[in-house]
């Protein structure tokens, strides 16, 4: 090989990034070429200073800082999914149905107008649930049969298919994603960003 | 899928990450609301962002800093991962950009690594050094400090990304998003430059 190998070259070879041929070449011109054999060796020694780099250790408390950053961020899982808001909200808005339509049917069979008869008929109820609880479920199983409204019947199974969808829409998410942060963990968080 | 393989879905799910989980399973369990696994992802990748993020902005508490936009701005952004590709390439690639957006933010993308870092951070190595190598060693490693940190921002972002986490020059290129050719002449300028700065101290042979 005439001249001297060029700057490329010799990085190349370092970087393995030479054909079999062109390896062989450099080899065998380093082994005659005093010049272009310190040049590789000191493009070796540069390289062997460069991979002396270290890294610096990081404080123990990194982690927690940034999870407590991660938790307090607008898109943490807890507060965000709408997914989970969505069922629940469809649980709540179950019960309040349910809760109307028992009202509403409890009223309407017992009928009843004053606040007294109210509450006379309140106490009632809950004597003869203590004395005979097979009354209670009596009562409970007309409310939907029974009752002579239209709301009961027709709220009645809404109010708890919204609950039963509710319910399954968050149990659907509970499978489907881990637990959220530990509890035993986030305490040691809270404890160490007091201390 | 049967029952069977739902409920082993169902207890893979729960459980608490191992030091043998992937990163994408990781992020993908985060995904799904795992904040859990989003820690343990925070403690495998916070050296690696840390000095990576130290070396582009050139102060440590600076880098601290920009690590924890990082990681939050990464949760925030899980959404956008792919977790069919490699979680750390992406992670990266949020920090270099961060990075670089503080650089500009604070009008020196020419910014250095003040010369007072470098040995109270080298004189306090988190491997073992032995003594009697300790002052040749600590010798070199200032020269090459100093003068990865007099060298442009990108190229500190090469030179860390090939030898402080030790990745190949595709993956330095799809991170910091420049052509395969680009990386390696960093690198080799680098080499240069380093070779000379050696070579003006007497340390090479």
């Amino acid at each position: 090989m005439n001249g001297h190998l060029s700057n490329e070259t010799l990085h190349r070879y370092l970087d393995g990034d030479l054909s079999w041929e062109e390896r062989q070449q450099v080899r065998s011109h380093v082994n005659t070429c005093a010049e272009c054999r310190q040049r590789l060796e000191h493009l070796r020694q540069a390289e062997y200073a460069l991979r002396q780099i270290t890294s610096f250790a990081v404080p123990a408390d990194f982690t927690e800082r940034v999870m407590k950053r991660v938790r307090q961020s607008p898109t943490y899982p807890w507060t965000s999914s709408s997914v989970t808001w969505i069922g629940r909200a469809l649980m709540f808005t179950g019960v309040l149905l349910l809760i109307v339509a028992i009202l509403e049917a409890w009223t309407l069979s017992t009928s009843f107008s004053t606040w007294h008869d109210i509450k006379v008929q309140w106490m009632t109820f809950w004597t003869n649930v203590l004395n005979d609880p097979e009354s209670a479920m009596y009562i409970l199983v007309n409310l939907d049969t029974s009752a002579e409204s239209d709301i009961a019947q027709t709220v009645l199974p809404l109010a708890l298919a919204l609950i039963a969808l509710g319910g399954f829409i968050h149990m659907v998410r509970w499978i489907t994603t881990a637990p959220t942060y530990p509890r035993h963990l986030s305490y040691t968080m809270d404890r160490g960003l007091q201390g | 899928m049967t029952t069977t393989e739902a409920l082993a879905l169902i207890a893979r799910n729960r459980q608490t990450p191992s030091e043998t989980t992937s990163d994408e399973e990781l992020a993908r369990r985060a995904q799904r609301g795992d904040v859990h696994a989003f820690s343990t992802l925070v403690e495998r990748y916070q050296k690696s962002i840390v000095n990576l993020a130290y070396r582009l902005v050139g102060n440590w508490d600076t880098a601290l800093d920009i690590s924890q936009d990082v990681f939050v701005r990464a949760f925030q952004m899980l959404h956008t991962f792919d977790s069919r590709r490699p979680f750390k390439p992406w992670l990266y690639r949020i920090a270099t950009n961060r990075c670089y957006d503080y650089l500009r933010r604070q009008g020196r993308e020419k910014a250095i690594i003040s010369e007072e870092e470098i040995p109270a951070r080298i004189s306090s190595p988190d491997r073992f050094v032995d003594p009697e190598d300790q002052a040749i060693q600590n010798e070199i490693r200032q020269t090459v400090e100093r003068v990865i940190a007099h060298l442009p921002p990108r190229y500190r972002a090469v030179i860390t990304l090939r030898y402080l986490e030790g990745l190949t020059y595709k993956e330095i290129s799809e991170i910091l998003d420049m052509p395969i050719g680009t990386v390696k002449t960093h690198i080799h300028r680098a080499r240069d430059i380093l070779k000379a700065a050696l070579a003006e101290k007497g340390m090479l042979p």
